[in-house]
């Protein structure tokens, strides 16, 4: 755990209270005209050759699994160069780590190595460097766990004998902070300050794009008190700096920015999580804490490095945050915490990847479960499957009037309201009349799905220059103005099409469809089946389930559920424009949902065609 | 969702699917694969066919320059949606194209 200097946490405890007195000299960056005190530029001295570090790495998977951040021993991502027994030793932990478990992949792996020709003083270093995560082995094993597995080597137990005694010894996780709690997403806590992460200076199509930038304006027009802190590369700060502070703002210092050497992505949110622990200098745990995984990852199954992300984390505790690193692997998006109001049990809600990669470390099932759970500070976990890609696109949960809600995606209700938004588009394109158009809005509102499907299906093929296939001209009629992408909003009105096909067709194959659109379809019907059995898993927990309009499907996403709760207030991420049909449906679901919260929407547009979207981007950081 | 579950889908339906799970699991990890880290099949296979959708949809729903869409062949086999039925000829090229996407998927998938 990273110690914390006094006059560091008193700084940083400052600073959230926007009178932070500057670590170092605050900068502004050049040719920025002061913007009354709005945005404050930190540059926070990075330990040396901390930027370099991250500045050397490829966003690619890690070479060995027990790559973790900054650590003296595991700290290299790249391959290193063996020899013949380090190979054989770190062909044998890929192969068995994940399936066998920490400590007997450790004894076989010290067995390759050797045995007792390894020192006890460096076996440590021997085994990290072949893959062992040994920091695990410390975290859930009695002290000296290591030296016994060599001692009984080295007294001639028998290896399979000596793994199966090790399999069975119970791995109990000490948590990185002693007394975390995650801080819940579940609308208890107030909504006051933000962590963003901006990939440019500039909105990708204009004002009201929803964007990366269009994201922070809107959330920033949303919430006048809200703070901000923003990572950005250095080229982008100045630019940044001027747009802030054009900005309507209802405070001094709103945008804390920190300019860094490498380019961020747009996904705050996956990097690190955010909770409070209690310690000597802080008794009450209301400051908060930062916890990075292992290592910041993107992507499914392993994922990649995400190295632009790590160094904005370690920026934001150089200047004073307090920022510890687990040895679990989790990314923060597909990572819930919600607490019943009714039990007060806390609970830990998370996509299966977490608990597969933490498995894939050397930690049985259920030894990875209660690790995150007691690295979360959590009593319950629900482990849901990965029907798209983190659970945030797929629901979000909300203590409301003594009830614990899952709100989760009603795709049927998203695909007719994304079709009835295209019907002005088809009409403009010339390939439906006001008349046919009439038909199938009757079709949708009566729930004639299939009549409804075959009018617009028809009339899509008049335009048509393949199979599925559209011109850019034709998609143009789909876009309210220069801000609103016609491509993505056509893009979101095929698969509405697709959904609703898939809805009607029990067996695609045996419809006449092609058959690789069949399959497409089949596969659409199965994640919506695992949709209704996360549904009916969270009923079974006790959450109240209620549907509301969404759609989480990569960058065609619309998804609603990814937003920001605070008390008496649901921040609900939009596209707007030729959408704002859909948006509108939405939000009163939401609001049916939730009686007395005010739902208030989050341009998004262009981040969800990024496959993320409002929660994605935004890390909420409460205080207590 | 509506009407009774679909049928076992036949092993030649299933190709692409299988293909992109292939492809899940050959994938290069360090001294290995995925396959053998020991993350469990219907996980894999859920990856899998998060990889096959969006390959169909990066080949079968998108929307093309006006220049290309000129040079373009009419939709005389187009899946729906907008277009009509296509023979097997279109079949082998559909599963061709799709199985050539999820190698350029795999590669390209991640938030951007």
């Amino acid at each position: 755990m990273r110690s914390i200097q006094p006059r560091l946490a008193c700084a940083i405890a400052a600073a959230s209270l926007g009178l932070a007195p500057r670590l170092h000299a605050a900068t502004q960056a050049p040719g920025v005209v002061a913007p009354a005190g709005v945005v404050a530029i930190e540059r926070p001295a990075l330990p040396a050759g901390l930027a370099e570090y991250f500045l050397a790495q490829e966003e690619e998977r890690p070479h060995l699994r027990n790559y973790r951040v900054l650590d003296p021993l595991m700290g290299d991502p790249r391959a290193p160069s063996f020899d013949d027994a380090e190979r054989a030793a770190a062909s044998l932990v890929h192969r068995r780590l994940g399936v066998e478990g920490l400590l007997p992949t450790a004894a076989r792996a010290l067995d390759a190595l050797g045995g007792q020709a390894v020192a006890p003083e460096d076996l440590e270093r021997r085994l990290a460097r072949v893959g062992v995560p040994v920091d695990l082995v410390a975290r859930t094993t009695p002290p000296g766990t290591l030296v016994e597995i060599r001692a009984r080597l080295a007294a001639g137990e028998a290896l399979d004998a000596l793994c199966a005694d090790l399999a069975a010894r119970p791995l109990v996780y000490t948590p990185t902070i002693p007394g975390f709690v995650l801080a819940s997403e579940s609308g208890e806590l107030p909504l006051e300050r933000v962590r963003v992460q901006l990939t440019r200076d500039t909105d990708f199509q204009g004002v009201g794009d929803g964007g990366a930038l269009d994201l922070v304006r809107s959330l920033a027009e949303a919430l006048p008190e809200l703070e901000f802190v923003v990572h950005a590369k250095d080229e982008h700060c100045a630019g940044l700096a001027k747009e802030f502070a054009a900005w309507p703002s209802a405070r001094r210092e709103r945008f804390v920015l920190f300019p860094q050497a490498r380019t961020v992505s747009q996904w705050a949110q996956d990097a690190v999580e955010y909770g409070f622990a209690p310690d000597a200098h802080d008794p009450l745990g209301r400051e908060g804490w930062l916890l990075a995984p292992r290592h910041a990852s993107r992507g499914e199954e392993l994922g990649t490095l995400a190295p632009g992300d790590e160094l904005a984390s370690e920026t934001y505790a150089a200047a004073g945050a307090r920022l510890a690193r687990s040895p679990l692997v989790f990314q923060g998006g597909n990572v819930l915490c919600a607490v019943d109001p009714k039990t007060g049990v806390r609970w830990l809600v998370m996509g299966e990847a977490e608990l597969h990669r933490n498995v894939a470390l050397g930690l049985p099932r259920d030894a990875a479960l209660a690790a995150l759970r007691a690295e979360f500070g959590c009593q319950r976990a629900l482990v849901l499957p990965a029907n798209s890609f983190h659970i945030d696109m797929e629901l979000s949960l909300r203590a409301h009037q003594g009830r614990l809600v899952a709100l989760v995606a009603d795709t049927g209700a998203a695909s007719r309201a994304v079709l009835r938004c295209a019907l002005p588009g088809m009409q403009a394109a010339g390939v439906m009349t006001p008349e046919e158009a009439a038909a199938v809005r009757e079709h949708l509102d009566a729930n004639r799905p299939a009549e409804a499907a075959e009018r617009f299906n028809e009339a899509l093929g008049k335009a048509a220059v393949g199979p599925g296939r559209f011109p850019k001209s034709f998609a143009e009629h789909f876009g309210s103005g220069p801000a609103d992408s016609g491509v993505g909003n056509l893009q979101r009105v095929l698969l509405a099409l697709d959904l609703l096909l898939a809805e009607m067709l029990s067996d695609p194959q045996a419809a006449g469809i092609n058959p690789e659109t069949a399959l497409y379809l089949t596969s659409l019907r199965r994640r919506e089946l695992q949709r209704l059995q996360v549904s009916q898993a969270l009923a079974k927990e006790g959450f109240e389930v209620a549907a509301v309009p969404s759609l989480s499907d990569a960058r065609r996403s619309l998804a609603t559920v990814n937003g920001l709760h605070g008390p008496d207030i649901y921040l609900m991420p939009v596209t707007g424009g030729f959408l704002a049909g859909f948006d509108q449906s939405a939000q009163r679901a939401f609001e049916t949902a939730l009686p007395g919260v005010r739902v208030v929407p989050v341009r998004s547009g262009e981040t969800l065609r990024r496959a993320g979207s409002l929660h994605c981007a935004a890390f909420s950081m409460p205080k207590p | 969702m509506q009407g009774p579950a679909a049928p076992a889908p036949s092993a030649a339906f299933e190709a692409p699917l299988e293909a992109a799970l292939k492809n899940v699991k050959e994938q290069g990890v360090g001294p290995g694969t995925l396959a053998e880290v020991g993350m469990p099949e219907p996980y894999l296979r859920r990856v899998a066919e998060h990889v096959m959708r969006a390959s169909f949809e990066d080949n079968f729903r998108i929307v093309v320059d006006d220049a290309h869409a000129a040079q373009a062949s009419p939709p005389a086999s187009a899946p729906t949606p907008g277009a009509g039925q296509g023979g097997s000829a279109a079949w082998a090229v559909g599963v061709a194209v799709v199985l050539l996407g999820v190698a350029t998927v795999l590669v390209l998938r991640r938030k951007s």
